[in-house]
Formats: C-alpha cells, structure tokens, sequence
C-alpha cells in the first residue's frame, strides 16, 4: 500500500463526513487548513527519527472512514470497568463523549465539556480552546485528528479544587466493524487544585480499529496532577495518542503508563516544565507480545529553573512482539539548576522479539545533573540459578523474576485497587500465572 | 575566583598554536567538480583503468544523493564546485630521494608540529607516512617495515605497487554508495594511507601518519585501508593540525580497516585542526566515514580518537562484529570549545556469536560549543551471546555550550546483554574547591578535573600521544571555566 493510497483514503474520509461535523464556517476551514497540511507533508514514516521504530505499515492498511456509531449499554460496559471505589466515571466511545453511560457529577470543582456541544454551541470557545497542532512530525496525528475535529472532552478543575476520589476516563472502542475514530480531549486544572485521572483504554470488539486521540493538559502553578494510563484494548486495536502536557511553577505531575494491549500502540507525550520548580515523575511499562508492538515516546523540555524530571520505563518482549522506547529530556538555557533522570530498562524473552531504546539527553548550560540509563537484556542467569536451587522450576522461575521486574514500575500506581488490578493483568500475561499469585 | 575568571578568560582568546600557512608552489586544479577533473585526477596519479572506473561509478552516484541533515549540526551549504578537488606540492623532475631533497620550508612545517623525522623520527621509533596535502613526500623506515613484511605507504604507490590487494579491498567496507561525503570522497580522493600487515605478523613499530591541510581552497579527501591478515597485530596513529585561515575547508576522509582471523588492528587519532576563532569564524568541517570490519574470528578492532580540533565534527568511528567472539572499542575524548560542533560517536554493529564491545565516550563542551555523541548498537538475531557496555559522560563549562546524547539500542537476539549509561553535569564545585584549598591554582585544578574525566580514554592511547593529547586539552580548554 503507497503512501498516496493512504493520503488519498484520508482526503475521501474527510470528504465524506466534513459536511456532516459541526462548528459552522470557521471550524470547516480549520478543519480544510490542516487537512491541507496533514496531505501535504504526509503522516511520518520510517525515514524520521523519530518514527524509525514503528510499522507505519499496520497503520497504513487501516480503514480511514469511521465505523458506524453504536449505541452501548451500562450491562455493555460493565465487565470492562475497573473496580475503582468513588470513581468518577467519563466515557467516550469511538471519540465521542456518551453522558447515558458516565456519571452526571464529576466532582467537586470538576467541570466538564461534551466538546462534539461546545461545536455546535461555541464554536469560537472551542477554537480558542482546542491548540493548533504544529508542522513538527511529532504533532502529525494530532494534526489529523484536528482536521477531524468532531468529538470529545474539555474537563476543568478548578483553582484549589480537591476533587475526593478519581476521575475515570474510559477510552472505549466498539471495534465492531473496522474504522478510524478521532478523539480531542481537553484538561485544565487550575492553580493548586489536585487531580487523580485515571485513563483506561479497552476494545470491545475484535476489528481492526484505529483510534487517534490528541490530548493537551495546563498543569496551573501549584497543581497537583496523578495520571494512571491503562492500555488494555484486545486484538487488532491500533492506538496512537498524542499528549501535550505544559506545567507551570511548582506544579507536579506524575504518570503510570502501561501499555498492555492492542495490535499496535504508538504513544507521543511533549511535556513542558515551563515554571520554574515544576516537577515531573513518568513510569511506564510495555509487555509485547505475539505480533504485537509498543512505541513510547516522550520529549520532556525543561524550561523553568530547578525543574525535575524523574524517567523509569521497563519493557519486555516476547514471541514476536516488538518494543521501542524514544525519550528526548532537553533543557533549554534558562532551565539553571534543571535535574533530569531517564532510566529504559527491558527484557527481551524471545529470539523472535525485538527491542529498541534510544533514550536521549539535549542539554543548552552547564548547571544541571542529567543521566539516563538503558539496559536491554535477558533475565539474570544468577538470579535465575538462585531460584532453580530452591526448587523452583525453571518456567516459574522466569514468570517470578519477570514479573519482579514489572513490579518496579506498579508498585507506584497510587491507587491500591487499581494497583492490584494492574498486577493481576501483568500476571495475567505471564505463563505459570497461577504459582505467581500463590507468591503475592 | 572572579579574578581568577578574567585571568582566565585572557587565557581563552590565546591564538591558535599551529596557525601558520607554509608558502610553497602547489600543483593546483582549478575549483570545480566533474568527470573531467576525476579524469584528471586519475591520469596525474597514473592510475590504473579499475580506478578510474570506481571513481566514475562513485562521482555519477554522488551526483544523485543529498548531504545529511540529521546531524546535531549547523552550517551553512557547501560549494562543492568552488572546492579544488586536487593539491599537490610542485614536484622536482623526479620526486625527492632523499629529506635533502625535500622542500625545506616543507620540512620547516613539520618541524614546527614537531613531527619526528630524520633523527627525530627514529629517536621516536616511529614511521612516519607525512602526507602533506594530497601527496605523501617522505616515507621512513621503509626497510625495517619491509623486513617484517609489513606495507606502509601512501595509497598512490600502494595502487601503483599493490593494485590487487587495492582492488580486492578497497570499497569492501565502506561501499562506494554509504553515504554522501564517503561517496564523494570515493569519487576524488588524492591519496591517504595503505597498510597490509601479512599473516602471523606482529608490527614492529607503530604506524603514524600526520596530514596537514595547507593549500587555500583545496578539500581534503583522504583514504586509508589497513589490513590486518590471520594473526597479525598493528597499532595506527593519526594526528592533524593545520594552518589559521579564515575560509572553511572542507575534509571528508574514508578509513577502511579489515581485521581477519585473530588479528587486530589498533587505531589512534588526535584530531587538532583548526577550530575557527573565538566568533566561530573559518574552521575545518571535519566529515569523516571511518569503519572497521572484524572479518575474521577473534579479530578485534580498536578505536580511539582525541577530538578537540575542527568547526564541525561528523564522525563515528564504527566496528562490523562479523566473525565469531570478535571485540570492537572506542575510545574517544571530544572537545567543543568557543563556536565548535561535534556530532560524534559510533556504531557497534554485533552479527558474530559471542561478540564484544565497549564504547567510553567523554564529551567536553566550553564556551559556545556544541557536543553530541550518537552511537548506534546494534544485535543481529545471529548474534548469539553478544554483549556491550555503553558509558558517555559530558561535561559542561559554560552556560552557552551544549552537550546532547543520543544513543540507538537495538536488539533482536534475547542472549544479548546490552548497557548504556550517560551522565552530564559540569565540573562539580566540590571538587574544584578541594583543589582550591590545597593551593592548587583554579586552571591547574581545572585541568586536573578534566584530565581525570578523560583518564580513562587516555590510557588507551599510545605514550606519545597521551601526553601530546593532555597538552592539547589543556591548552584549548583553558580558562574555559571560571
């Protein structure tokens, strides 16, 4: 398939629906200027950096128009959700927010925006709100999402606002026909305010869908954000998401990634320590496995002073799974006193499987302390012979000392329920899975 | 310490030591570039018909690629048609037989960069290829090398003397077509070194060449191939400086080495050109595709380079680990001080069973400079049981210079066991104040710290050159901090 059959799918996609999406004249030619330029410069490939890891080809084969919308069920839903107590719960299906299936109070000081409304009844306000990707190929698929532009979320929380509780965003795909859903989702969380978000992304179906979500967060000074983000959709799902994350002065942001799911997975994240003090903690843990594949990548600028950036990502590899890891930390001249550290540790299990890291530093002054770390390997022999001379057997062994090596990165997960749910699927994808849970 | 800074910062506007041009009559093509000019080149160096072929096939490749922009580096287009693509000192009807003969304003240049020839040269125990400009002029210890079997000599009598060893290796590790500046170096090169240690042979000395850049306008491009057959051993040392000018010239050598069964091949470089001044004005650009094969089992490669000199750098060294339980290395010290680029690295390519390698990197960036390192290790599926360690450090002087790295890990066999680690920061003010207490003065204690960050990649150079390399690392990074 060549990459003007793909350009060419895209522009007929849009063709087809542009009339139906609302927003009156403005948001049509929004929507027109940045097909333009999604058509011009083409989605990455290979050939950028960037981009090198990813098998452009899986995406290419996907079909652009979007799947008939469904309607969903709580009974639909249910088996899906994660057991989190006091959550409250968000729902987009395919890229649209759906109120029947989420809860009408989203807590105290939480407001929140059915943006596919905020179209038809602000256009100018959603303008205003919704960034403008940029040319840079990191941007690309938010850019196509913007000429896209129809569905999802604007969620603010207000100045000093303590929502009790979690705030649930569940991602579903109906996946019941194969199709493209394009998602926005907006977050504002003002000055001292905390937030728990928990962002879960499931499947339903088996079709071959592909959901492109462009997200941005405002971290206000002060602030206070935990991020858990789940990757569990099934079978042929392809997921590509980009994040545009900015904090100011002494805000603090932390996210869980795990990408445990779907045919492919290709996740940006652009976070931008723009406040002096604001500091930032990524963990984030692949697991591929069949012909499955991972991609994370997170650029992390340091522009305030005494910014800090703490960086750990494990990934492991089987069958014929392949894993990437991209991270770029880069400070900029004013960020004096900046503290960066980036740790890409994985497993790779198989002679079929395939990792890559490229963990990299950028650094414009000289007054900061930056490292970063990459090991790609297999399991220690002498962990593994210590646990063989116990009686273990050599299969259990290596699920225990796999799933050790997760452990690392959930056992940060705030939420106790949420942290058990995320072992239990960690577990879940380890043979022997059994014997490991008689050892927690 | 604020004394001590402008005391300092006096000591950084030092001028550049070798900056001097050696004023002798050159045999000059014009400026410019086409099938014609590599005809000529070609029937100057009396080349045989493969050459010419391979030149050609080369240029007409070059003519369809484009220069690489993914370098951390900025500059502005080369002109290659202003460039003259051949350079040689007018020679006597038949060449000097002997130093007598010799240019003396020729022999006065390298006596000022103290290369060691006539007594010197032996007082050193070092043979000396000098390749000045395009054409190599002096040749010793021809005879001790002989005896041993081993060939040293410039590419040009090695084409006309060697051509079957030439057209059996030349190209074979960095094809005609790798990449833009080794195409275009394949496409015109003048001349450059060739080394064939034959089998079971140990080197009895080591192996030094010293190019200069000295005509105005005159690109150099360089080729070196080194072989090392089944068993045998040689160690290979390069070392450059060049004269102060104020146009950017452009280099863009090739270096092949081809290590067989159990054999190794040590290579060494210190790399002093000119850097430009302290506005970032003139400087080499430095565009350098070396590589070597361990073709064999058991071969192992070694590279260390002390990179301090040159407006760009764009270089990485790199090792094919493709015979079984073969060891690649790099060693390598870069310096960016005042307006200087350096994008440098290398590339670890495991495809043997049982491969090795190391990779110390130590990154230094002053004043405006800009230091990447970017390596690429890479594990074949065949590459059972491979390993490699990864450390690269950098140190920062100045709140306007950068230091950047980007690594590659790529593995796709499970036996393998990969590390990288990197650190930056800049020169710890404990440590600097430790010094201080003790009476040591802030440039002594810098330099203290400085030679004890790149210690490790030091003691990997041959005795000569550590000591000249520490001497040239002080002497550009001085008053680099305050």
């Amino acid at each position: 398939m060549n990459a003007e059959s793909v350009m060419e799918r895209i522009a007929a996609s849009h063709a087809g629906q542009a009339a139906r999406m609302a927003g009156g004249a403005a948001w049509a030619r929004r929507r027109e200027l940045a097909l333009a330029r999604v058509l011009g410069s083409g989605l990455p490939d290979r050939r950028n950096e960037n981009w090198k890891y990813l098998d452009h080809a899986k995406i290419a084969e996907r079909e652009f128009d979007p799947a008939p919308r469904v309607t969903l069920t709580a009974d639909r839903l249910a088996p899906c959700l994660l057991p989190l107590a006091a959550a409250r719960r968000l729902v987009l299906v395919d890229g649209h927010f759906e109120p029947q299936l989420s809860d009408a109070d989203a807590g105290t000081g939480v407001v929140v925006h059915d943006l596919a409304t905020l179209f038809s009844t602000d256009p100018a306000g959603a303008m205003r709100l919704l960034r403008e990707p940029g040319d840079d190929s990191d941007d690309r698929y938010a850019l196509l999402a913007d000429a896209f532009a129809a569905g999802g979320l604007v969620i603010r929380v207000d100045a000093n606002a303590a929502p009790a509780g979690t705030l649930y965003l569940l991602h579903v795909s109906s996946a019941s026909l194969p199709g493209t859903s394009h998602a926005r989702v907006v977050i504002e969380v003002g000055a001292g305010a905390r937030l728990r978000l928990v962002e879960h992304f499931v499947a339903l179906g088996d079709a071959p869908a592909f959901s492109n979500l462009a997200a941005e967060m405002q971290i206000a000074a002060g602030a206070t954000v935990e991020h858990v983000r789940l990757h569990q959709s099934g079978g042929q799902s392809a997921q590509l998401e980009t994040w545009v994350i900015e904090q100011q002065a002494d805000s603090s942001y932390s996210q869980h990634l795990f990408a445990l799911g779907g045919r492919l997975l290709r996740s940006n994240l652009n976070l931008s320590l723009a406040g002096s003090r604001a500091q930032c903690r990524l963990a984030g843990l692949f697991m591929v496995d069949g012909e499955r594949q991972a991609d994370l990548y997170t650029q992390i600028e340091h522009h305030g002073a005494a910014t800090r950036t703490i960086q750990n990502f494990r990934g492991i590899a089987s069958e014929r799974g392949r894993g990437a890891f991209n991270g770029r930390i880069i400070v900029h001249p004013a960020a004096r006193g900046a503290d960066a550290s980036q740790s890409s540790r994985n497993l790779l299990l198989t002679p079929l499987a395939e990792i890559n890291s490229r963990p990299q530093l950028e650094i414009h002054t000289d007054d900061v302390k930056c490292r970063h770390g990459a090991t790609i390997g297999t399991l220690d022999p002498a962990q593994l012979f210590y646990l063989l001379a116990r009686g273990l057997d050599p299969d259990t062994a290596r699920s225990l000392l796999t799933f050790a090596f997760c452990e690392d990165v959930i056992t940060g997960v705030p939420l106790p329920e949420l942290r058990r749910g995320i072992e239990e699927l960690v577990v879940g994808r380890l043979p022997d899975r059994d014997v490991i849970r008689s050892f927690r | 310490m604020k004394s001590n800074q402008q005391e300092l910062e006096s000591l950084v506007g030092r001028k550049y030591r070798h900056g001097f041009v050696t004023d002798i009559a050159s045999d000059t093509v014009p400026p410019g570039l086409s099938e014609d000019v590599i005809r000529v080149i070609s029937t100057k160096k009396g080349e045989p018909a493969f050459m010419l072929d391979w030149r050609l096939k080369a240029y007409r490749r070059w003519l369809k690629m484009t220069a690489p922009t993914w370098a951390h580096v900025h500059y502005p287009p080369i002109d290659f048609q202003g460039i003259s693509y051949y350079s040689a000192p007018k020679q006597r009807t038949d060449g000097p037989k002997s130093l007598d003969e010799v240019d003396p304003k020729l022999l006065e240049t390298y006596d000022k960069l103290g290369i060691p020839l006539h007594e010197r040269a032996r007082l050193a125990g070092v043979a000396v290829d000098a390749v000045f400009d395009s054409v190599s002029v002096a040749t010793t210890f021809k005879e001790r090398l002989a005896e041993a079997g081993v060939v040293f000599c410039s590419f040009s009598e090695a084409v006309q003397n060697h051509p079957a060893l030439i057209e059996r290796y030349l190209g074979t590790v960095v094809p005609v077509s790798d990449n833009f500046y080794a195409t275009l170096n394949s496409a015109v090169f003048t001349d450059g070194s060739f080394v064939y240690v034959p089998k079971g042979v140990r080197c009895p000395m080591e192996l030094s060449t010293y190019f200069r850049i000295n005509a105005s306008k005159t690109g150099q491009f360089e080729r070196t191939l080194i072989i090392a057959d089944e068993g045998s051993h040689v160690s290979y040392l390069e070392g450059c400086t060049a004269p102060m000018r104020d146009e950017n010239q452009l280099h863009a050598a090739v270096v092949e080495l081809i290590a067989q069964d159990d054999a190794q091949i040590k290579y060494s470089t210190v790399q002093n050109w000119y850097p430009g001044d302290e506005n970032g004005v003139g400087g080499i650009y430095n565009f350098v595709t070396k590589r070597g094969d361990c073709r064999g089992r058991n071969s192992k490669i070694s590279w260390t380079q002390v990179e301090t000199g040159s407006a760009i750098t764009w270089k990485y060294p790199s090792c094919i680990l493709r015979g079984d339980g073969s060891v690649g290395e790099f060693y390598s010290v870069a310096l960016a001080n005042h307006y200087q680029q350096a994008d440098t690295g290398t590339k670890m390519i495991h495809m043997g069973r049982n491969t090795r390698s190391t990779i110390v990197s130590k990154g230094i960036s002053a004043g405006h400079g800009q230091n990447a390192y970017r390596g690429l290790v890479k594990i074949l599926p065949g590459a059972e049981g491979a390993r490699n360690y990864t450390q690269c450090d950098s140190l920062l002087m100045s709140e306007t210079c950068g230091a950047h790295t980007f690594p590659y890990i790529e593995v796709r066999n499970p036996t393998a066991v990969v590390e990288h680690e990197a650190s930056t920061s800049k020169i710890s003010d404990d440590q600097l104040f430790y010094c201080l207490q003790r009476g040591i003065a802030a440039e002594d204690a810098v330099n203290m710290i400085v030679n004890g960050f790149c210690k490790q990649v030091f003691k990997e150079l041959p005795m000569e050159f550590a000591v000249e390399a520490q001497n040239l690392l002080a002497v550009s990074l001085e008053g680099a901090v305050g």
